[in-house]
């Protein structure tokens, strides 16, 4: 049974039987094989932040989804949408990415002392 | 809250969260990937669905300083079609009661969970029941005033949440707006669907 994990940062939903061909981890890999330095895609949440979510009562499954689905591709660096999910959409590329931004924002602090 | 022209959040992923705001003062400008530029005031809020996944955009683009509650919720299903949808608070047709602003009740915005958001403005001295189910918490915030729930005081701009709580009972020392949230059957820390 492939389990799903939501991001508590934006909701962001990790679906093992997906996994995120985008951003390089294949489908059906367990969440206990993704990195612990692995970050939410989305918004740079840590991986311990992210907490299981069952298939909800009537929720298509992955198969179904996946049969009205036309799958969008999501690439390039800073691709920050539901990379490889059957519901997922793209609007286009995106022009903020959090886990960047923090990462500047944590340079800044740490080496500036500005804030 | 976002203080001056320019403040505010560039345009950020969502998906699944219904995300919900209240303008309290100033103007909120939202832009989001349903394909809405919304410009919303006093009294204006909205319920943002990210569903499936959407983007926002939330931002002060006015001289005056701008106060916003925001409240996230999970739906009780995952990857639905994303929407938006807005509705306007009016104080002046409002008062005395507890006026529920989003939930599954006439007149209140839909929303995808058992939950509610209520706002009451209240006279002072008043008393108001608030009845709730045991298994469902709810969150008190105080806007202006004062209120005593049960032996509790809150001030302005104090909180506290309940939980296991029967019905709440209410006392108002003074004018003051107070909104009630209660959130009902959230998904489960196991994963499994309660």
């Amino acid at each position: 049974m492939f389990k799903r994990y939501l991001c508590l940062g934006c909701g962001f939903l990790y679906d093992e039987a997906l996994g995120l061909p985008e951003h390089g981890v294949t489908p059906r890999t367990r969440w206990a094989d993704i990195p612990v330095d692995w970050v939410c895609p989305d918004c740079g949440t840590a991986k311990s932040a992210l907490e299981v979510v069952a298939l909800l009562k009537g929720e298509p499954s992955v198969a179904q989804r996946r049969a009205r689905h036309t799958r969008l591709a999501s690439t390039g660096l800073n691709a920050s949408y539901v990379a490889g999910h059957p519901d997922g959409v793209i609007i286009r590329h995106s022009s903020f990415n959090f886990h960047d931004y923090q990462i500047r924002h944590r340079w800044i602090l740490q080496n500036t002392g500005i804030w | 809250m976002f203080t001056g022209n320019g403040t505010g959040y560039n345009m950020h992923p969502h998906h699944n969260f219904i995300i919900v705001a209240i303008v309290l003062r100033g103007t909120l400008t939202h832009i989001n990937t349903i394909g809405k530029i919304d410009v919303l005031g006093p009294g204006d809020y909205y319920v943002f669905s990210a569903g499936s996944g959407g983007k926002h955009s939330e931002l002060n683009i006015e001289r005056e300083d701008l106060q916003v509650i925001y409240v996230w919720a999970l739906p009780d299903r995952l990857m639905t079609p994303p929407s938006y949808l807005r509705g306007h608070f009016d104080a002046a047709t409002s008062a005395d009661y507890i006026h529920c602003l989003i939930g599954n009740e006439p007149g209140s915005l839909p929303i995808r969970q058992d939950f509610k958001l209520a706002r009451l403005i209240g006279g002072a001295g008043r008393i108001y029941a608030y009845r709730t189910n045991p298994q469902h918490g709810v969150y008190l915030f105080v806007l202006e005033g004062a209120a005593e729930i049960g032996a509790t005081r809150l001030g302005r701009r104090d909180s506290m949440g309940l939980t296991q709580a029967r019905g709440i009972s209410d006392q108002l020392e003074d004018r003051r707006d107070r909104r009630a949230t209660a959130r009902h059957r959230p998904l489960r820390r196991d994963g499994r669907s309660p």
